[in-house]
């Protein structure tokens, strides 16, 4: 066995020597990889990520190498553990993890024909297993953190030149995987904001950026990125077109001619044409369902596999359309096509969560192993939710020999478990009605009716960081909203209405307005007073050394406790456990919730907002109108501008639910605040099949009204029966009506 | 406007049952529907309590369906789960299909008041006819002797014998032994008639079994209405009086049907000593089912018991035959040419029911292939003439017996899961525990609520059960040649000597065998297998279930004796008792066809009687004569409370004056029958008669095993008897 090791130990040296000789060059572009909603860490015995990277022609002929810098746990056991990247489908090579930390990346070159112009498939797969436990518990120490700032695709020679804006997906991102764009301008208006938002909304949509990110300056920017140059007065006289693209030195600049709003309205809208006709949609956007689609695992980025550790998961998502109400009228289908060893523990399972929640579990372990096609399983539409949803699978696959333990088995044991990538997921009808306030909704994908809507924005002043801001958050609604809508901007928005979004620091906005999304004056006044968050930042910072070495930054959170109410806590606890829109009494409470507050509206409760908050997004509805508010502030313009880009990043994007969600920047901690009342909005048209579907959701969502109409039903059935039945009394026959039950009690 | 109402409330109703809540809103449901079913239950029974209790049983039945047909079926791409998947989902529709049947049918049934009743001159003429194909001698006595004593003008009143086994056909038979027995038959008869002035009437041959028989009848009689009595189905006095008076109410009416009455047990109330323990199998039928058949005027012809109107005969040339349940057939033709019916809920005879396993399955293999006859050759749907309602309830009737279909298909289904891993309902135990247990629940409260007085629960699974095993062969032999199954008479008055495995009894022990089997794989994989979870237990569930029930078939196939060789009626007649030539008042307290038990109030003089004494007893009839009567002591009881010291006497007279006489004293007192059926006034409670069932099982099961292990041993000789 020593003798194994050696040999493999001695096979991964060799194959790292030369390679760390080649990445010493200079003269070379390192393009980085989009964020995943996953995240830069990869957790347990197996884990995936996958990128989408787009190569110009030119760019595709070059010699290119994958390199990856990560540091693993100190239990990965390198001689089991390794990273495998695919390339199109091809393989990619590999690299051990685990081993002693070094700040050098690995490095796979590419094959020559590996990589073609355009966008590319890379698919890194992390094997991790643990050196002395094999245990399913110790799966969990099994960590590997890829830096984003050193991992991805090097090309030597200069970053390449954006010559037209089919190559807009080839800007470099910067060392976090955004794409910086900076608006250059030297005058604004409102009526000038929203064509330059659309245009920047629009550019990144082209550019297949999965976190734009905007600021705005009149200075050309340094670095990776992208600038939109406004040119107002004369000298937009002197332009050749509305809109053009150069290349130069530096950054990409477009230009766009702005001498009056309708003058940039024009070149946005020629913009925004070209850019449809010219882009190259990324092949990573989640896919949509309506419902009524099946879509095979392997359409939704999970390939066939085996697997031969203890623990096993594997994630697929998709969107769900804005104004999908999500109850248990129906279900999502899952039709496996796997199966499992021989000799498995009988504790073995499969389970099946939808967003955090359980929503299925399947046996394993018979003594001669099984597959699991047979059984369709049902996943509760009310696990589902708009927007972004995730299916994770994970097995739990323990053996016998595990007590053991044996390193050989670690590094090629027996395959425990397979999944065909033609198992399918088939989703049902769904009931098509917004239920507001959700953020997570308003930002999902509109579909139908409710998407050709037209942003609005109010501002609640016009500078570069608010401006930022907005338009940052623009162009990541515009990745699921509608293209190349021009936003409406806007100083004091129409009353009324469609749905607004506030941007604003909350200096600059009126008491009113917070207090209507629940930021009322005092909090900020208390919490957010320059001295309470400098008391804060101090406390926080000790906090966050403390939290880098356990490793739980970046995590979601519900709602703080306020320790005052029972009831909020034990309404935190629903929600923790999902079930808050099972609970019967939780239910009556959001609809006796949504009832009173349209009968008589009432300041909404208080947002949980402390000194350390830094960015607050809170939705809210006008008792009268329907008007939904979104209400995006911070206690600072910086705080407003890195909020907004926390905000967007993916990971913290696709979790986004609730009436609102309170950011920290420096632990980038998300608090979500569950919606208490629940409104029913939507411009669907309420056709036969919407209405009857949207009955029965509103149905299971009332469980006790359902089953108060049935019972009424009964009762009005059973008495127009006994009316039918009632007969003129026949002569001789003299019989009477109905009470001639089997042996009526005398 | 009362219909408009009623089928907008049953579109809402379906509407709101057709909603795809999910199974947290149902499983809310449920308990709601089961609660209210439940406080209701409490309630007194009026017309909108029990609408409106049937109306929540149907929300839960309706939701299972609805779920059932959505959600559980297989996927048709995989056959070895679809087909036999589908078959059950068939299976259970039917069952559902059935009970939507039953529920119309019951939904209002008829408490019959009275006719009117008629001077003597006002009644029409009346010819009883009663046909007999086997039946003995002493069975036909009593049997005339009833038909001759009952209270109607003498002149109007006239009495046939149809005697099909003394038929000129099986007379001149070319077997001179059974050629001598027919004629022997013939003259018997003849004498016996002569004697109790009833007339014998026996045709040239035995075509189309009883309807030609009867229809013979009809050509030699000509009163204006007719009543059957099979042989063994002896009448009281009252019966032409309590029917007739309802010809005259509806000139169109053709038929006055009245229950069958059984004075001893059916074999299976008899094998598990059940008789007289809960209502016979038949009360259902004939204490529910026929009055609510009544109410859409659909009450059908049983065969006797019955008065018919001899012009609506004429109309159809008398009696069908196409099927071998002519009576059902001939009241489907009749009412299908405008005549009406009406059901009497009053029993006014007593007859006997089969005595040994076999010929119960006999006599039912007869009705369920008459019924499928019906169903294929006449089917009700398409039957012109006939109402909607009238429609339904044929429907009902007949399709009631593929009965034995569903029940092997229940039977079956879960042993394909436990053996083969059949999946063939598709459903998670929280689904399982939110529809389908809510399903059986509201299935067994509406049993108990509408059938709870004239079936426990659980009995006519019982009954389907040891029926289906045979029956089915009678199913699939009917559909493959719907006109080819011919009349076979049901032994009715045999005995049974000595207890012993019914000669049916081997599929009874090998589907038990089966099951049991089945229940051990199961065991043995819940202990091995983890992925076989809360399925598995759905499935023994029902296996033990299954189990139990064939566990009571085997009880009911080992036969026992019959202790008491006659039933006893109540009745209180006075009479005078000559002990040595000494006349003692007495009153008759009961009344069977072997003797009569009696209290004298005052014995005087002649001392203490000994058991054995051979004394006279006269009893009072009409105005004429009394009717002297040779008895024997054969036990006496201790006077209590007063009332005189019981004694037990047998009949100890030759020749048929016995006959008439124990017509007299058993059917002369027209109330001794309903008190003798009278229906406990009392629902049992489920939980208990489950319990009880239970233990019934299991006594059953080890009472079965005995017999079979002594057979096996050589220990007892199987005893020879007819085949169905």
């Amino acid at each position: 066995m020593t003798r194994i090791l050696a040999s493999l130990l001695l096979a991964a040296a060799t194959a790292l020597i030369p390679v760390q000789a080649v990445a010493q060059t200079s003269d070379s572009v390192l393009r980085r990889l989009s964020p995943t909603l996953e995240g830069a860490r990869l957790e347990g015995e197996v884990a995936v990520r996958r990128w989408a990277v787009y190569l110009t022609a030119e760019e595709a002929l070059r010699p290119a190498r994958f390199e990856i810098l990560a540091e693993s746990a100190v239990s990965v056991m390198p001689e089991a553990s390794r990273l495998t990247l695919s390339v199109n489908g091809k393989p990619g090579g590999e690299t051990p993890i685990g081993g002693a930390w070094t700040n050098q990346p690995a490095i796979l070159p590419m094959a020559p024909g590996l990589l073609h112009a355009g966008w590319n498939t890379l698919v890194l797969t992390a094997r991790q297993r643990h050196r002395v436990d094999c245990s399913v518990d110790a799966t969990y120490e099994l960590w590997t953190r890829l830096s984003p700032a050193a991992t991805g695709l090097r090309l030597v020679g200069p970053p390449a030149r954006i010559a037209s804006f089919a190559d807009l997906p080839a800007l470099p991102l910067d060392i976090e995987g955004r794409l910086p764009i900076r608006l250059r301008t030297g005058v604004m208006t409102p009526r000038l904001a929203g064509p330059a938002m659309a245009a920047i909304a629009a550019l990144a949509q082209a550019a297949g950026a999965a976190h734009p990110v905007v600021d705005v300056d009149p200075l050309p920017g340094g670095g990776e990125g992208l600038d939109v140059l406004l040119v107002s007065g004369e000298a937009s006289q002197r332009l050749p077109a509305p809109f053009s693209l150069d290349a130069g030195e530096g950054r990409p600049v477009v230009t766009l001619a702005a001498a009056t709003p309708e003058v940039l309205e024009t070149a946005v809208a020629a913009l925004s044409a070209a850019l449809r006709r010219e882009a190259r949609p990324s092949p990573a956007a989640v896919p949509l369902v309506t419902g009524g689609e099946t879509k095979r695992f392997g359409e939704l980025g999970v390939d066939s596999q085996t697997f031969d550790g203890r623990r096993w998961e594997v994630s697929a998502a998709v969107a769900f359309p804005a104004d999908m109400l999500a109850a248990d009228y129906a279900s999502v289908r899952l039709d496996l096509a796997a199966g499992y060893a021989a000799g498995l523990s009988p504790t073995a399972q499969l389970s099946i969560t939808v967003n955090g929640k359980s929503s299925a579990a399947v046996q394993m372990g018979a003594r001669n192993g099984g597959l699991l096609g047979r059984r369709a399983i049902s996943l509760p539409l009310s696990a589902f939710r708009p927007g972004l949803n995730r299916i994770t699978l994970s097995a739990v696959l323990p053996a016998p020999a595990d007590a053991v333990c044996d390193p050989r088995a670690q590094i090629a044991g027996p395959e425990r478990f397979a999944l065909l990538d033609s198992s399918t997921l088939q989703f049902p009808a769904m009931a098509r009605i917004g239920r507001f306030p959700d953020i997570g909704r308003s930002f999902a994908p509109h579909t139908g009716a409710m998407a050709p809507r037209t942003p609005i924005f109010q501002l609640g002043r016009l500078d570069a960081s608010t401006l930022a801001a907005a338009a940052t958050l623009h162009a990541r609604m515009a990745q699921t909203g509608q293209p190349g809508a021009i936003p409406v901007v806007a100083e004091r928005a129409p009353m009324g209405g469609d749905p607004v979004i506030v941007v604003g620091t909350a200096l600059d906005l009126s008491r009113n307005l917070l207090a209507s999304a629940g930021v009322p004056a005092a909090t900020v006044a208390t919490a957010w007073n320059p001295r309470a968050r400098a008391a804060a930042q101090v406390a926080r910072a000790r906090e966050v050394d403390r939290e880098l070495v356990t490793g739980s930054v970046g995590k979601t959170t519900a709602a703080p406790p306020s320790p005052s109410n029972p009831a909020d806590v034990m309404s935190r606890w629903r929600a923790q456990q999902g079930l808050d829109t099972t609970s019967l009494r939780s239910r009556i409470v959001a609809f006796a919730g949504g009832l009173a507050a349209w009968l008589s509206p009432t300041p909404v409760a208080a947002l949980p907002v402390g000194s350390s908050t830094d960015l607050v997004m809170a939705q809210s509805v006008a008792g009268g109108t329907g008007q939904i508010t979104t209400l995006v502030t911070a206690p600072t313009p910086s705080a407003l501008v890195d909020g907004t880009a926390l905000l967007t990043a993916p990971a913290t994007w696709n979790g986004l639910s609730g009436r609102a969600v309170l950011l920290e920047l420096d632990s980038a901690k998300t608090t979500i605040v569950p919606a208490a009342a629940a409104w029913l909005l939507g411009d669907e048209p309420l056709d036969l099949v919407n209405l009857r579907l949207l009955v029965a959701a509103w149905l299971s969502l009332n469980a006790p009204a359902y089953a108060l109409l049935l019972l009424l039903a009964a009762v009005g059935f059973g008495f127009a029966t006994v009316g039918a039945l009632r007969r003129p009394a026949t002569p001789g026959s003299e019989t009477t009506p109905g009470s001639t039950a089997p042996g009526a009690a005398p | 406007m009362k219909r408009l109402i009623f089928w907008c409330s049953l579109g809402l109703f379906a509407l709101l049952l057709a909603q795809p809540v999910g199974a947290a809103a149902q499983t809310t449901t449920s308990i709601a529907v089961l609660g209210a079913m439940m406080l209701l239950l409490r309630l007194r029974q009026s017309p909108q309590a029990r609408h409106v209790f049937v109306a929540l049983g149907i929300v839960l039945v309706g939701r299972y369906v609805f779920w059932r047909a959505t959600q559980t079926l297989p996927s048709p791409n995989d056959p070895v789960d679809f087909i036999p998947g589908i078959i059950l989902f068939s299976a259970e529709m039917f069952s559902v299909l059935m009970l939507a049947l039953s529920l119309f049918v019951v939904s209002d049934p008829i408490d019959r008041a009275a006719p009117a009743p008629l001077a003597d001159d006002d009644l029409p003429s009346v010819d009883v006819l009663v046909p007999s194909y086997n039946e003995s001698t002493e069975l036909l006595a009593a049997t005339l002797a009833a038909c001759r004593q009952l209270d109607y003008p003498a002149d109007k009143l006239t009495v046939y014998l149809l005697d099909d086994g003394g038929t000129d056909q099986k007379c001149n038979a070319a077997d001179p032994i059974a050629a001598a027995a027919a004629q022997a038959r013939r003259a018997e008869l003849q004498a016996l008639c002569a004697d109790l002035g009833v007339r014998y009437h026996a045709r040239a041959f035995n075509t189309s079994a009883k309807a030609g028989n009867l229809n013979a009848g009809l050509d030699v009689s000509k009163g204006e209405l007719i009543a059957v009595f099979d042989a063994d189905h002896a009448p009281t006095r009252n019966f032409l009086r309590a029917t007739v008076g309802h010809f005259r109410e509806d000139p169109r009416l053709f038929l006055v049907q009245t229950p069958h009455f059984f004075l001893n047990p059916d074999p299976i109330e008899k094998n598990l000593s059940l008789f007289r323990r809960m209502p016979s199998e038949n009360d259902m039928f004939y204490g529910l089912i026929q009055r609510g058949l009544d109410r859409w005027n659909a009450a059908f012809f049983c065969g006797s018991a019955a008065v018919l109107r001899r012009t609506a005969l004429e109309e159809t040339s008398g009696f069908s035959g196409k099927s071998v349940t002519e009576d059902a057939e001939t009241a489907l033709s009749l009412h299908a040419r405008g005549w009406n019916s009406r059901y009497v809920d009053t029993p006014m005879i007593a007859g006997l029911q089969p005595e040994t396993f076999a010929s119960f399955i006999g006599q039912r293999s007869r009705w369920c292939t008459g019924m499928l006859q019906i169903l294929i050759l006449s089917n009700p749907l398409s039957h012109r003439g006939l109402s909607v309602p009238q429609k339904i309830c044929y429907l009902s009737s007949a399709m009631f017996w593929l009965f034995p279909l569903s029940r092997l298909v229940f039977l079956v289904a879960p042993l394909l899961y436990v053996f083969f891993s059949v999946e063939i309902y598709k459903a998670s135990l929280q689904d399982f525990a939110a529809y389908t247990l809510p399903y059986l629940g509201a299935n067994l409260l509406m049993q108990n609520y509408l059938y709870g007085k004239v079936r426990w629960p659980w009995v006519s699974e019982l009954y389907e059960y040891v029926q289906s095993v045979f029956l089915v062969r009678a199913i699939v032999g009917t559909v493959l040649s719907p006109s080819k199954p011919t009349f076979k008479v049901t032994q009715k008055g045999e005995t049974l000597d000595e207890e012993r495995l019914s000669e049916l009894a081997p599929p009874y022990f090998a589907l038990f065998g089966l099951l049991v089997s089945g229940m051990l794989v199961a065991f043995w994989r819940w202990t091995q297998e983890v992925d076989a979870d809360g399925l598995l237990l759905v499935v023994g569930g029902w296996q033990l279930f299954n189990l139990v029930i064939a566990g009571l078939a085997l009880g009911v196939v080992a036969e026992r004796t019959e202790r008491r060789r006659t039933q006893r009626l109540t009745v209180e007649r006075s009479a005078t008792l000559v002990i040595n030539g000494e006349r003692q008042p007495v009153v008759i307290t009961d009344a069977s066809t072997g003797g009569v038990g009696l209290r004298a109030l005052a014995i005087s003089g002649a001392g203490p009687l000994p058991v054995g004494t051979a004394c006279t007893l006269e009893l009072p009839h009409g105005d004429g004569e009394p009717v002297v009567l040779p008895v024997r002591l054969r036990r006496k009881g201790g006077g209590e409370g007063g009332r005189g010291i019981a004694y037990g006497f047998s009949f100890e007279a030759s020749g048929y004056a016995q006959a008439v006489a124990v017509a007299d004293l058993m059917y002369g007192d027209a109330g001794a029958l309903t008190r003798f059926r009278a229906r406990s006034a009392m629902r049992p409670s489920l939980a208990m008669t489950t319990l009880r069932i239970l233990s019934w099982s299991l006594r059953q099961t080890l009472r079965g095993l005995a017999f079979a292990w002594r057979r096996l041993r050589g220990r007892e000789a199987v005893a020879p008897g007819a085949a169905p």
